[in-house]
């Protein structure tokens, strides 16, 4: 597989916190993927060392083939996005857009304003602009590099629901069009689900899990990356498995029995917490219709996505 | 880059160093070789030891008595105003403000000229520089309060007042609670303020009510007693110092909030006698300005003072010693603000008073510097802490996510400061250039202790006026320095409103 950026034994630490663990981890060319992790473990500071606005300790950054680890970030092929738009309170849209170049040429602005739908805000400052209008200015800047490589840290984060959807279907369409390689974090399970190729999970500055993004969610190597992506820890006849919850179907002739404890309306189908009868543990599945709590239900369990514990 | 940010902080520190150094330890340091242990034993059980003691103890006393009252006050207006109306709280803290940068001459002879010459125990003695203290401190108590409760969340006011006001003594035990860093901090820069208050004692306190700077001044400059007034001096910088280090341990940071409270309009008159108390004293300079008290007339006659060589030469002077302070300030100020350190370096004009400073300048290079230039930098000494932070706050204010965004797309440079970080500070520069003027045009202490007659000031040539009992002509100038101090003071907390900024007061 082609790389367009390699960590080889990469580690971080800020003062006694140990932020990155010898991170090696390859980010395959022209596809996104998505580094999923929980607040504090490092993902951040794993794509600043790639946009070289932090230095490591220790280890390499290899970007297209290049050995890049002590290379300025204004030197690198990369653009990023923040958390936070950064757009420069005192320009327009317009011109913190063309912020990276030295002369901004109005069609490739016409353009790129086009495509995220931000002509509108092109000569609003930004406390004129909505959240997501702000975000999407951010992503025209980084765009406007035509850039080798992306970052996105956590760019939806400040988002409302609705906003945060459409922006994601727009930019995923948008950077599968463009072919350039997206590295994105992020501790939402779902945006990366949506957004990814591939997908990688990261605990405390180590990379527990890689791969693509349907592999690592179905089948993932570790019990702490089935944790973290939710799956079912459950006792079946006298072992105890992990799967997702793709993996249940209730069936009336189910080869497993369950009580249902909780069934929560989710927006296109219904989530059910059933209390397993033959053994032990709360499992979690999708349905398509509500089930009265305390009735009991019939499963089975994909055996395919099954991995004892 | 970190290597170039290093030498940077360094040669910053190291030009700060410089100008404290020069101009304000040498002094202080000049200052404590001039006491002997016999001054020591003299000031404390010599024949006059009397006076010393009584100079302290007054000015523990009426420094204690002037900052409870005005954290009260302050603290129960902002609370009731809060209550009242939000329009009516917005415009207590631009009243407020405006009081607490006005000028302490001014002050000083508007409660003589309204109550003072009356025979009201306010304008006068005792009470006079009580209530002249509380003038001044309410407001400060009023802004710090009023910031604390704005800060306080929506939610946990509404929840406070949901559980608590089941029982009224645990909501206002939780509510002082939450309050407690602001009541502390305010009393205590109000007690730090009324210790070192110079222009107020010696123009309402008459020589029965002398407090450690009046001491100070007539020591040194009346009775040529350096060894005396350089002790007193030291003892003061050692209580101002400790009060200041005791205030950084209270001191908080406060988000910038709405703060509502629910409308309760029986609270009412509280802020409206605040707002009585704040703007009698001001009209009454008005009224004052065309009024003769003496023969008790209605008179043009104090115009003609406006048109005065004196006046003139006076208004030169405030004008062009605040503009080299403040370029003195805001260049020290830009350097001091550079990183925390040099921010901390900068604050240690506040452990000396302005009559401290004065004199420490005087002494040391009264016979080497001009008089022309020593005045506005011992103004910019005075005005440096609340530049420097103002400043800073600009500058750490300015998201770190720009900055990245900057480094990553090669924003550097020239291009880097004028489009992007002189805009982004520009707010906060203005602000702390305002304060540098305001400080400077209202300064006292340190200018009665270096001025001669040629450099007199606006504020200088108002207690001149008032101790000659030129009432109609001190009015007068009295008048022209509120009309400076307030438009600066409004321009201030207009940026302020705009920014949300809550530094420096």
């Amino acid at each position: 597989m082609e790389y367009s950026v390699e960590l080889v034994n990469v580690s971080k630490h800020f003062g006694k916190i140990r932020a990155l663990d010898k991170v090696s981890l390859g980010f395959p060319a022209k596809k996104i993927t998505t580094i999923l992790g929980p607040s504090g473990s490092g993902k951040t500071t794993l794509l600043k060392i790639i946009a070289g606005l932090i230095t490591p300790d220790q280890g390499k950054v290899y970007i297209l083939g290049k050995d890049f680890t002590e290379i300025p970030p204004w030197k690198r092929p990369i653009s990023m996005v923040f958390q936070n738009p950064a757009l420069i309170p005192t320009m327009k849209g317009r011109e913190n857009i063309c912020l990276p170049l030295r002369k901004c040429p109005k069609e490739k602005i016409r353009d790129l304003a086009r495509m995220l739908d931000i002509e509108h805000v092109l000569d609003r400052y930004p406390e004129q602009m909505s959240g997501g209008e702000q975000q999407r200015v951010a992503i025209a800047r980084a765009l406007i590099t035509e850039p080798e490589i992306l970052l996105l840290d956590e760019p939806f984060a400040h988002l409302d629901a609705i906003i945060k959807e459409s922006l994601i279907r727009d930019l995923t369409k948008i950077l599968r069009e463009l072919g350039i390689t997206v590295i994105h974090v992020t501790h939402d399970q779902d945006e990366a689900l949506t957004i990814s190729d591939y997908l990688a999970i990261i605990t405390q500055g180590r990379i527990i899990e890689f791969g693509k993004t349907e592999d690592v969610y179905e089948r993932p190597r570790t019990s702490l990356g089935a944790k973290f992506l939710r799956h079912n820890f459950v006792v079946l006849g006298d072992k105890m498995y992990r799967f997702p919850p793709e993996a249940v179907r209730i069936e009336n002739e189910g080869e497993f029995s369950g009580r249902v404890v909780e069934c929560i309306k989710k927006r296109g189908y219904w989530l059910l917490r059933i209390e397993v009868e033959d053994g032990e543990g709360i499992l979690e599945c999708a349905y398509y219709k509500r089930i009265g709590i305390g009735e009991r239900v019939r499963f089975n369990v994909n055996k395919e996505l099954l991995s004892s514990v | 880059m970190d290597v170039y940010r290093k030498y940077k902080d360094m040669v910053s520190i190291s030009i700060l160093v410089i100008f404290l150094a020069l101009f304000l330890f040498f002094p202080l340091g000049f200052l404590a070789s001039k006491t002997t242990l016999r001054d020591a034993y003299e000031a404390i059980f010599g024949k006059y030891s009397w006076l010393f003691i009584d100079a302290l103890v007054f000015s523990f006393k009426q420094a204690a008595l002037s900052a409870t009252i005005s954290i009260v006050i302050g603290g129960l207006v902002a609370y009731s105003a809060l209550k009242t109306s939000r329009r009516l709280s917005k415009l207590l803290r631009v009243i407020s403000f405006i009081a607490f940068m006005m000028p302490s001459t001014v002050v000083a002879t508007s409660f003589y000229m309204t109550y003072g010459i009356r025979g009201i125990p306010l304008g006068m003695g005792f009470w006079g520089i009580i209530a002249a203290h509380v003038f001044y401190n309410a407001p400060l108590g009023y802004l710090y309060i009023h910031n604390a409760l704005c800060s306080i969340s929506r939610d946990l006011l509404d929840s406070l007042e949901f559980y608590g006001m089941r029982h009224r003594t645990k909501y206002y035990y939780t509510l002082l609670k939450l309050l407690a860093p602001a009541i502390v901090s305010s009393w205590m820069l109000a007690f730090v303020y009324c210790f070192t208050s110079f222009a107020i004692p010696l123009t309402l306190g008459g020589p029965k009510y002398w407090t450690i700077e009046v001491y100070i001044y007539y020591t040194t400059r009346i009775l040529n007693n350096y060894g005396l007034g350089a002790f007193m001096a030291l003892i003061q910088v050692l209580i101002v110092a400790i009060v200041i280090f005791t205030l950084k341990k209270y001191e908080r940071a406060m988000p910038p909030g709405i703060g509502e409270l629910r409308k309760d309009m029986r609270y009412l008159p509280i802020p409206v006698l605040y707002l009585i108390y704040e703007l009698v004293p001001v009209a009454s300079m008005v009224f004052h300005a065309f009024y003769d008290p003496v023969s008790g007339v209605f008179t043009l006659k104090a115009l003609a003072v406006l048109t005065s060589f004196r006046i003139i030469r006076a208004l030169l002077n405030t004008l062009y010693f605040a503009l080299l302070a403040t370029t003195i300030a805001v260049l020290v100020g830009s350097l001091a603000s550079s990183n925390f350190i040099s921010l901390r370096l900068s604050y240690a004009p506040l452990f000396a008073s302005s009559v401290v400073l004065g004199l420490g300048l005087y002494a040391l290079y009264s016979d080497k510097i001009p008089t022309w230039i020593l005045i506005p930098t011992a103004h910019a000494l005075v005005a440096l802490p609340l530049v420097a932070t103002n400043i800073y706050v600009g500058r750490t204010r300015v998201p770190k996510e720009i900055l990245d965004v900057c480094r990553l797309y090669n924003v550097r440079g020239l291009r880097y400061y004028l489009d992007v970080y002189i805009p982004l500070i520009f707010e906060s520069f203005v602000t702390a250039v305002m304060f540098s003027l305001v400080v400077s045009i209202g300064e006292f202490g340190a200018t009665y202790m270096l001025y001669q007659r040629s450099y007199e000031t606006l504020s200088v040539m108002v207690y001149r006026l008032t101790s000659s009992r030129k009432f109609l002509e001190a009015s007068m100038v009295s008048l022209l320095i509120i009309v400076l101090s307030s438009t600066l003071s409004l321009a201030i907390i207009r940026r302020k409103e705009v920014g949300g900024s809550e530094v420096g007061v």
